[in-house]
């Protein structure tokens, strides 16, 4: 079966061709033929404003569409289904999906299936590492949390209280004059941080409440650090420390509790190598598996739209256009798979 | 502070068919290692947290440091506020270890298996006011589980141990928590709804003559709150 996923909740317009035999639950058969996206840039020291990366998707959204087919080379009646992002995301920029997915799926008469953008990350994650029952850690602008399936719903073993890593990473940058996405550009002057940041760690807090983090009073902590004259990249040095450091208590604690043997990092934020090396250290002392998203694919992109398209596809879980829907706050313990 | 009570703890008091001395176990935990140990020609417990290599060391030593100093403090704000808990001998922040007093007796959990339950009802009483006591002081235990509460003897206070998780707290939140944790562990031990509702009637019977009707019906009301929070949660 083909897929077009369309992924539109936050600033990246993304479209791909998947393709999967249904009922393969190896994994091995699922393919990504094509996955373009175009993402609406903020200005430095600004974040994503939804109205104008609703109209930033507005306006590329049908030549992202045709050039995710013409690199797949799959006319648009090839295709088997549509997979939307359905939530949850900043409203404006979902509507774009869903008008986009609708359009097609009326006219062209296709079937459509409304993707959980969080449980998106997820499916993608294992077809890319081939792992099978991980504990999912979800790091990415919208998520930070601890997830395992457990019976017919992710269950979440720990998560953020407020800002997500992603929010956390971005937000700091900007006041220090970044652009957003600014996480890349933090884990670069983090490098440079090694040597000297060491000494900020004790001036900042370490909050872990039960097995949630929580990462607003280390931003105030870090802002105020930065206002005191303290070198930038010593600051990204001990911010990333701390964050990663409560995750990775948490990440343990969760892995001793559920006794599973696996776990997945994926979201926007598994691209950072220092977190993965975090990690490691904790699967290394427990002796489970870790896989890591592919860089490439950490981000929003329609391919992990199309791969949470053909677990519902499997499930014969279809939406009439009519009754398609967004949803800007969708817990994804809330979808029963 | 001398406590009431305190010294005499080692006295099975009638307890000996519960308690059978045994070889100590070295117990690893998620966050330390506790082993039986000895200080100045008697048995104590020694806590070591241990260092965890996915943080940078000097994270580590600044955690492992902070976490053993809170613990020390917070035992000591304890034992003002009246509450029986081991005695610190000794503690290091830098090997972030504790030396305290090795409390030989049993889990409240054990004696509540071997106990018939109107022999235990006083001391409910007095896990209670224990943890009226605590909450008073502003200390919230943090695994208040009948794992941590050993019973030296049932005509006395109940003797208070781990205060790894503990905390520093006013909210009433925190207290139904740490209240509602206690309950849990009852209803998995006693096994019937009805008597560990009634034990953990006893126990917020002694709690509210602690902290006064006022504080200890907000706990309760949010007990009730944090009970409905569960999937499927039924509120008797």
């Amino acid at each position: 079966m083909i897929c077009l996923g369309i992924e539109s909740t936050a600033h990246t317009f993304g479209v791909s061709v998947a393709e999967k035999e249904l009922e393969d639950d190896t994994g091995r058969t699922f393919k990504i033929i094509s996955d373009i996206r175009d993402s609406y840039k903020a200005p430095e020291g600004s974040g994503i404003h939804p109205r104008e990366a609703a109209r930033h998707h507005a306006a590329v959204c049908s030549s992202v569409v045709e050039s995710a087919l013409k690199q797949a080379g799959v006319s648009i009646e090839g295709i088997d289904f549509i997979s939307y992002s359905a939530g949850p995301g900043l409203g404006p920029c979902l509507r774009i999906g869903g008008i986009v997915a609708r359009s097609l799926s009326a006219y062209f008469d296709m079937k459509l299936a409304a993707a959980n953008h969080a449980i998106g990350h997820i499916e993608l994650g294992k077809y890319l590492t081939s792992l099978k029952n991980p504990l999912v850690l979800i790091v990415s602008g919208g998520h930070t949390a601890l997830a395992a399936v457990q019976g017919e719903r992710w269950r979440i073993f720990g998560e953020t209280l407020d800002l997500t890593l992603g929010q956390l990473l971005d937000q700091l940058g900007r006041f220090i004059g970044m652009s957003s996405p600014a996480g890349p550009k933090i884990e670069k002057l983090a490098l440079e941080g090694m040597k000297n940041g060491g000494s900020l760690l004790k001036d900042l807090p370490y909050t872990i409440k039960g097995n949630d983090v929580s990462y607003s009073g280390l931003l105030s902590a870090a802002k105020k650090l930065c206002l005191r004259g303290e070198r930038k990249e010593d600051v990204c040095y001990a911010v990333q420390e701390i964050a990663f450091s409560t995750l990775a208590e948490a990440t343990d604690r969760a892995l001793a509790f559920t006794g599973i043997s696996e776990l997945l990092i994926t979201g926007g934020v598994a691209a950072n190598k220092r977190l993965a090396e975090v990690m490691q250290e904790v699967c290394k002392e427990r002796g489970i598996r870790m896989g890591v998203i592919d860089r490439q694919y950490s981000g929003d992109c329609g391919a992990q739209i199309a791969a949470e398209g053909f677990r519902l596809a499997e499930r014969k879980q279809f939406i009439r256009p009519d009754s398609a829907f967004v949803r800007q706050s969708w817990r994804l313990d809330e979808v029963v798979l | 502070m001398k406590i009431e009570g305190w010294g005499k703890g080692m006295e099975m008091n009638g307890l000996s068919s519960v308690f059978q001395p045994r070889e100590f176990q070295v117990q690893i935990g998620a966050e330390a290692r506790i082993e039986l140990s000895s200080w100045r020609g008697g048995p104590v417990i020694s806590k070591t947290r241990i260092a965890k290599k996915y943080r940078s060391e000097d994270l580590d030593t600044v955690l492992r440091t902070r976490r053993t100093k809170a613990e020390v403090e917070i035992i000591h704000r304890a034992k003002i506020a009246g509450v029986r808990c081991p005695d610190v001998f000794f503690a290091d922040p830098r090997t972030s270890q504790i030396l305290m007093t090795y409390v030989e007796a049993p889990h409240l959990k054990d004696v509540q298996l071997s106990t018939n339950a109107a022999r235990l009802s006083p001391f409910y009483i007095r896990v209670g006011e224990t943890s009226g006591r605590l909450h008073k002081a502003g200390i919230i235990h943090g695994d208040f589980t009948t794992k941590n509460i050993l019973v030296t003897s049932l005509e006395e206070d109940p003797v208070i141990i781990d205060f790894g998780l503990s905390f520093f707290s006013q909210r009433v939140e925190d207290r139904a928590e740490d209240l509602h944790l206690l309950e849990q562990a009852f209803l998995s031990t006693l096994g019937s709804q009805s008597s560990a509702k009634r034990a953990f009637g006893l126990v917020l019977e002694g709690y509210s003559s602690v902290v006064g009707k006022s504080s200890s019906e907000s706990v309760k009301k949010q007990i009730a709150a944090i009970k409905l929070r569960g999937r499927y949660a039924r509120v008797d």
